[in-house]
């Protein structure tokens, strides 16, 4: 395609011409449509766009590294089975986002670690314990104590305060009461605030 | 507000989910208490931790293989020609129905000249006699009008702007791949009519896209 001759006798060459359009690097929008019609490396560019801020979801609201790699993972590949039903009615950011809160509510639920019991701030370990040494410490003391909520106030705390959705989105995605996830993420940042002081 | 009644509503203060009654109420008793202020400002100052947190967390380890595993193993049925529902599959066929007499009628038009088709009863009956022609014939035509509009391109190469460049290399990308994916299915397929059809279909898109740019 890139070269042809023309009814002349002429060869044409396109790779200038097409070689500069290829560079060009392109809109989220154009993956999506890409990989929409079944285009694996469309879709892995979007993952590569995405695929720390899906795991940065799913790490804080499993507090288990093992387990959030596994729904990263499940997460593209349930959106790429869905991608037929994205109608760009939102930004494919956000739907990605729903979908993984979804996947990640649902594996609490089913492996009932949701309802499991607060735990006891006195559990707690020290502040230094534990690896990711190169982050700044208030950062690390802070990504600990957000490990160690119980998983309903995890869920509320990482959702609002970290990803910017309001009671009524939460109390929506995590069929709870508005009045509960306010309950929640009150009890997420005092236990927070009492950790952080110590 | 009292002390207590303020520390209710901390929470929905520093997320704006008070009117503006109850956040003047809140603000002027934490000006004259300094318990209050202390835990105004505690609470905003773990706000700003959290919002300091990196949205980011790149995994461990490369998830991507893994994940191209399962999507090349499984449910890209949606994208897979062979599991097309029904309905798509028959949108399809009446697009070839429809775009292979335009494809063969194009031929024997004069380079880069621009035509408009309407699409007739008996443009589609003519098109159902002509989806059974052999597809091998079909290919060598499509190649004689593409050659020609390539050339009618060329000519106009410096008008493209980049807008349909873009527009063009995407298509191209996409024609290609899906062209390469259907006779690769008809090399295991030979005789299968539905992706014979569908690869007319594919061979008119690209006439019709390079078409549209060598009016340009």
């Amino acid at each position: 395609m890139r070269e042809l001759v023309t009814s002349a006798g002429l060869l044409v060459d396109f790779s200038d011409f097409l070689g500069a359009v290829e560079r060009q690097p392109m809109s989220e929008a154009d993956l999506v449509r890409d990989a929409q019609r079944g285009d694996t490396a469309a879709f892995e560019e979007l993952y590569r766009q995405h695929v720390a801020r899906i795991y940065g979801l799913c790490l804080r609201m499993c507090a288990n590294p093992a387990k959030a790699e596994d729904l990263t993972q499940e997460a593209f590949i349930r959106a790429w089975r869905k991608l037929g039903s994205f109608r760009r009615q939102s930004s494919f950011r956000t739907w990605l986002h729903r979908l993984t809160v979804n996947l990640v509510l649902g594996d609490l639920r089913s492996t009932g670690r949701w309802e499991s019991r607060l735990t006891a701030i006195d559990s707690l370990p020290e502040r230094g314990d534990g690896g990711a040494g190169a982050q700044p410490e208030t950062t690390f003391d802070l990504e600990r104590a957000i490990s160690q909520l119980p998983p309903q106030a995890r869920m509320v705390f990482v959702l609002h305060d970290i990803e910017g959705y309001k009671h009524r989105e939460i109390a929506s995605l995590c069929n709870l009461a508005v009045g509960t996830s306010k309950a929640h993420l009150h009890r997420a940042r005092k236990q927070l605030r009492e950790v952080l002081k110590r | 507000m009292n002390c207590e009644q303020v520390r209710e509503q901390l929470d929905d203060y520093l997320g704006c989910y008070l009117d503006e009654a109850d956040r003047q109420a809140v603000e002027h008793h934490a000006e004259t208490c300094v318990s209050c202020r202390a835990d105004m400002k505690d609470l905003k100052n773990l706000l700003a931790q959290a919002r300091q947190l990196s949205p980011g967390v790149p995994p461990a380890q490369n998830l991507w293989p893994a994940i191209l595993e399962q999507i090349e193993d499984s449910p890209a049925k949606s994208w897979s020609y062979a599991n097309r529902s029904w309905l798509a599959l028959a949108a399809v066929l009446a697009l070839a129905v429809l775009l292979i007499p335009l494809l063969l009628r194009q031929q024997a038009r004069q380079p880069g000249e621009q035509v408009t088709v309407a699409i007739t009863d008996s443009m589609a009956i003519d098109a159902a006699t002509q989806a059974k022609v052999d597809l091998a014939r079909s290919e060598d035509r499509v190649l004689l009008v593409r050659r020609d509009l390539v050339e009618a391109i060329e000519i106009r190469r410096d008008l493209l702007g980049p807008e349909a460049s873009q527009s063009v290399e995407e298509s191209l990308l996409v024609l290609d791949q899906a062209v390469a994916d259907i006779q690769q299915a008809l090399e295991e397929n030979p005789d299968d009519r539905r992706l014979r059809l569908l690869l007319a279909a594919k061979y008119q898109h690209e006439v019709r896209l390079l078409q549209r740019v060598s009016r340009v």
